[in-house]
């Protein structure tokens, strides 16, 4: 027997008179001590008295509870472990104790009542030794306990009592200081299903630890919930959930899964390419077929190493060329550039050399896996291109053979008669960049609604042709079906491919259900997780696509280098995802650091702790952005709502901020001259928020002192009441529709209109060259010129010059002199 | 082997009084003869006890003046003795009607095995009351723990 529970507490944090977070003290089982602490990464007694310290939730009622004991009680001294103990008055529950009785460890089983022990049992006499582990375990009415010993767990004792049925607290108390304890675990009791099951189907849960040792090649629709209980990998899905410490930990690839990468280099013969032969001279192999069919294959490509834009298929990067010189039934499935995205393509050849071609849509050339396929249907023609299960394109095409026929010689063109992967047969196209894997060859049209692909494909009684290119050294690969002929290695190129690599893929496909302990899955999950992930360090390296789920652990995807999906949920944790999403991220992200680097689409939840999103948010960020430091750099594009803390976007939000600025020095450092290029919807409340140029329109109030200190490049909508807001403004071309009411808002000039009342003294020091509508009333409040038109009855204002004017408070200091004043 | 009916005591550790079956007394003497016992809580604070042991151990337990052998055989036995079991059996409560009821009216008809689960009946929770300075027992209820269940766990223990 083992421990079905994972571990609680290692204690290995720096010394502290307390146990921390997870642990209550000194208030059950009638012990009142809280003296234990944590102590070179142990837990010891910090004093003589007995002390205690229990979970802070219940479990159970089937629960247990173990520790490591690197050293023993002293002489008349003790420790206990205990389970099912509650309330935290007057306690009913189970106990297991070791007392030191003169050199002898000796261990008794107590049933508790009101914290009043009474024995089970014989005393185990001289039964425990330093460095073993001792587990107390209630299950049903039986009080199990097990000991560890040289590696090795086995029951010593077991008591029936029926007692106390209840769940609640685990924990561990002791008297004493000599006692070190380490390694604490439990909660609740996991019944072992046992059993193993290596090559199909668990469709119930997996309880024990231990219980499917190395593998499951295909679907465990139940749950795995104890620690270790799928120790190595799950190569299909996972219908339930992984909630243990340990599980799927070692996620190691136990069937040797490789693809091959191939270079686009062909040394002008034919290298970094594969083919397949398609007849032998007198019969056609069963891939080479004149009926309906699918081809299916996964491949990996960039768009920065393809970047062809096909006039046709013809001359796309083929991922297959199955074409036969001027012959009308060839045809390529290939990747084409379109705009900045790789696509897919499908064409076929018809009189005259066209190539009728279909194309795809979505961007494939993100250097991820994907899933293709091609059906086509003899009778009708149509063809279907389905991306990831999805279908992205479709036509119809003349209802022909596609068949090489057998004993066929095409004088012209090479490879005629071979199916030729990622590169153009004749060496007349392109070639192609990137990986393959995984090609099946089936004689039905096997997808006629959207699906979710196998991350490996099996044989079927419509399988033609199966190539896993699994085998990961050598220059040919073997049809799995036995019918057809091994693929051939084309190798040679700079750089000379193709080469083998490992596709180390351990949970290829969906994870539905929940990731809650750390390390639960250690490397990589290619698809989805539909739920959350909770535990520090549970996905520590990367989630190829969506996590439909939270992540709310800190370290979540730590070294996560590709995330090129959604995250549809939360990301709370610090670090949580330290490097980058690809592409949405919907959710919240509230705690510091969350988004390291970049996120480069949409976070359209909120990011709400500094240095949230350190770097770059390419895209949208819809939510709001409120603490310090949220967003440091760079916001390409909208930012739909308010920016309210001081330093929330240090340098620039290249478009639209939707919201506020309330807080200073946002934007305070905006490097790009065009940093804010459109709108902030929103006003400007805070000292220096706007530290430099805004080249639209302000639809808000800029309010705060210095709010900004530069230049606005076209109209400010509401009022400017902070002294010094636009200090060092130089160009305001189009209009402040509200008042400048405090002095020295604009420290220079206004090109344009100023709508408003300016009753600051020195509100505009220099200039405005065209309209004051509103009244200047205090002295000094346009310094030192005055371009433009002053309409009668709104300058309530002197020339101090001429003395001509009715109010000696002028706010027009040395204006008589000037232009406006002829005008 | 043998059974016993033995009551709980209680010892101190620390400020802690501990109830325990008297038996666990000679648990060391037992398994130091690789030995075991185990017992079933019964009523009046009493324990059901059987050991499995040599016998000088077992004579050296027999000493002790708190405990009472069901002896092995009872169609041996002399009438002290059968009036012995039947005075232990109306002792814990249990009503002559249903001694003859469950047993007959001959103790020496009847098996170790069947006197053993007669005592067996009925149990009842006992734990020492640390403001009270006593031993608190609860309803008597009937019994959960079955004597093969002693058996089995004596067994385990001296593997």
């Amino acid at each position: 027997m083992t421990p079905t529970a994972g571990l609680i507490d290692q204690f290995n944090r720096a010394n502290d008179s307390v146990l921390g977070t997870g642990w209550t003290e000194g208030d059950i089982l009638g012990i009142s001590g809280i003296t234990l602490q944590v102590n070179s990464n142990q837990a010891n007694n910090g004093s003589g008295a007995t002390s205690i310290a229990r979970r802070s939730t219940t479990y159970g009622p089937d629960s247990e509870f173990y520790m490591d004991i690197p050293t023993l009680p002293g002489n008349g001294e003790w420790i206990g472990f205990f389970v099912r103990c509650t309330p935290t008055t007057n306690t009913n529950g189970y106990v297991v104790e070791i007392y030191n009785d003169g050199g002898s460890q000796d261990i008794y089983i107590f049933r508790v009542t009101s914290n009043s022990n009474t024995q089970l049992g014989a005393a185990l006499t001289n039964a425990a030794q330093a460095g073993d582990s001792l587990m107390i375990q209630a299950v049903g009415s039986s009080i199990n306990i097990e000991r560890q010993r040289s590696g090795t767990w086995s029951v010593i004792a077991t008591r029936t009592d029926s007692t106390y049925n209840s769940a609640g607290y685990i924990g561990f108390y002791g008297n004493g200081t000599t006692f070190r304890l380490d390694n604490a675990g439990g909660g609740d009791y996991i019944a072992p299903s046992g059993g193993t099951e290596y090559t199909q189907s668990v469709s119930g849960t997996v309880t024990g630890g231990g219980a499917v040792i190395k593998r499951t090649n295909k679907v465990t629709a139940g749950t795995t919930s104890a620690t270790g209980a799928l120790v190595k990998r799950l190569a299909r899905t996972l219908g339930g959930s992984v909630s243990w410490v340990g599980s799927l930990s070692s996620a190691l690839n136990l069937i040797a899964q490789y693809a091959l990468e191939f270079y686009g280099d062909d040394g002008g013969q034919n290298y970094n390419s594969m083919s397949i032969l398609l007849e032998d001279g007198v019969d056609p192999y069963p891939i080479n077929m004149p009926a309906n069919q699918t081809i299916e294959m996964k491949f990996r490509a960039l768009a920065a190493d393809n970047t062809a834009t096909a006039a046709d298929a013809r001359y796309s990067h083929p991922l297959t060329d199955w074409d036969s010189w001027d012959d009308t039934w060839g045809r390529v499935l290939g990747l084409s550039r379109s705009g900045a995205n790789l696509v897919l393509c499908f064409g076929v050849a018809g009189v005259s050399g066209t190539w009728a071609t279909i194309y795809g849509t979505t961007n494939v050339g993100d250097g991820e896996w994907h899933d293709v396929a091609l059906t086509y249907n003899r009778t009708t023609g149509a063809v279907v291109i389905w991306l990831d299960g999805v279908q992205e394109a479709s036509g119809t095409f003349d209802a022909q053979d596609w068949d090489y026929p057998a004993g066929y010689v095409n004088p012209d063109g090479s490879y005629n008669n071979r199916a030729v992967f990622m590169r153009e047969k004749h060496g007349v196209g392109e070639l192609t960049v990137g990986a393959l894997d995984e090609i099946r060859f089936s004689n039905i049209i096997r997808y006629t609604s959207s699906y979710t692909p196998a991350a490996r494909f099996d044989i079927d009684a419509n399988t033609t042709g199966l190539y896993h290119l699994d085998e990961g050294s050598g220059t040919t690969s073997v049809d799995a079906t036995g019918n057809n002929p091994d693929a051939v290695l084309h190798v040679g190129g700079t750089p000379e491919g193709p080469v083998w690599i490992s596709t180390a893929t351990v949970f290829t496909q969906v994870l539905t259900a929940t990731v809650s302990a750390a390390g639960a899955v250690a490397k990589q999950t290619q698809r989805a997780i539909a739920a959350t992930t909770s535990g520090a360090g549970a996905l520590v390296k990367q989630v190829a696509r969506a996590l439909g789920g939270s992540m709310s652990g800190a370290g979540l995807l730590t070294n996560v280098r590709v995330y090129v999906l959604a995250l549809a949920g939360s990301v709370t944790g610090a670090g949580a995802l330290a490097r980058e999403t690809r592409k949405m991220f919907i959710g919240s992200s509230s705690a510091a650091g969350t988004l390291a680097r970049a996120t480069a689409r949409t976070i359209s939840g909120t990011v709400t702790s500094g240095g949230a999103v350190v770097k770059q948010a390419q895209r949208a960020v819809s939510g709001t952005v409120t603490s310090s430091g949220a967003v440091i750099k760079q916001t390409q594009r909208t930012m739909a709502a308010a920016a309210s803390a001081a330093g929330a976007l240090v340098k620039q939000a290249a478009r639209t901020l939707g919201g506020s600025l309330t807080g200073a020095g946002l934007l305070d450092a905006s490097l790009n001259a065009g940093a804010f290029f459109v709108e902030l919807m929103g006003g400007v409340t805070g000292t220096g928020a706007l530290g430099r140029q805004t080249q639209r329109t302000i639809d808000g109030t800029a309010s705060g002192a210095g709010a900004v200190s530069r230049q606005i490049g076209r109209g400010l909508a509401g009022s400017m009441t902070g002294a010094g807001a636009l200090s060092a403004s130089r160009l305001y071309t189009v209009i402040v529709a509200g008042a400048a009411s405090a002095a020295g808002t604009l420290t220079r000039q206004t090109n344009k209109a100023l709508a408003g009342v300016m009753s600051g003294a020195g509100t505009i020091n220099r200039q405005v060259r065209r309209l004051l509508a509103g009244a200047s009333s205090l002295i000094g409040a346009l310094v030192t010129t005055f371009g433009g038109a002053i309409q009668p009855g709104k300058a309530n204002v002197s020339d101090r010059a001429t003395g001509t004017t009715t109010t000696r408070d002028a706010a027009l200091y040395q204006a008589s002199a000037h232009d406006s004043m002829e005008e | 082997m043998a059974w016993f009916i033995v009551p709980y005591r209680l010892r101190q550790r620390g400020e802690r009084t501990i109830r325990y079956c008297a038996m666990d007394d000679y648990t060391r003497a037992i398994q130091a003869e690789k030995g075991a016992w185990d017992e079933i809580e019964i009523v009046g604070n009493m324990a059901l006890v059987k050991v499995d042991a040599p016998t000088p151990v077992l004579n050296q337990i027999r000493r002790d003046p708190d405990f009472f052998e069901i002896v092995n055989n009872l169609q041996d036995a002399d009438r002290d003795t059968l009036n012995g079991i039947r005075e232990k059996m109306q002792s814990l409560g249990y009503s002559e009607k249903e001694i003859q009821t469950t047993l007959g009216d001959d103790l020496s008809v009847v098996t170790q095995k069947q006197v053993v689960e007669f005592f067996a009946q009925r149990s009842q929770l006992g734990y020492y009351d640390a403001a009270r300075g006593e031993v608190v027992l609860e309803e008597q209820k009937a019994a959960t723990k079955p004597v093969d269940e002693v058996e089995k766990i004596i067994r385990e223990a001296k593997r």
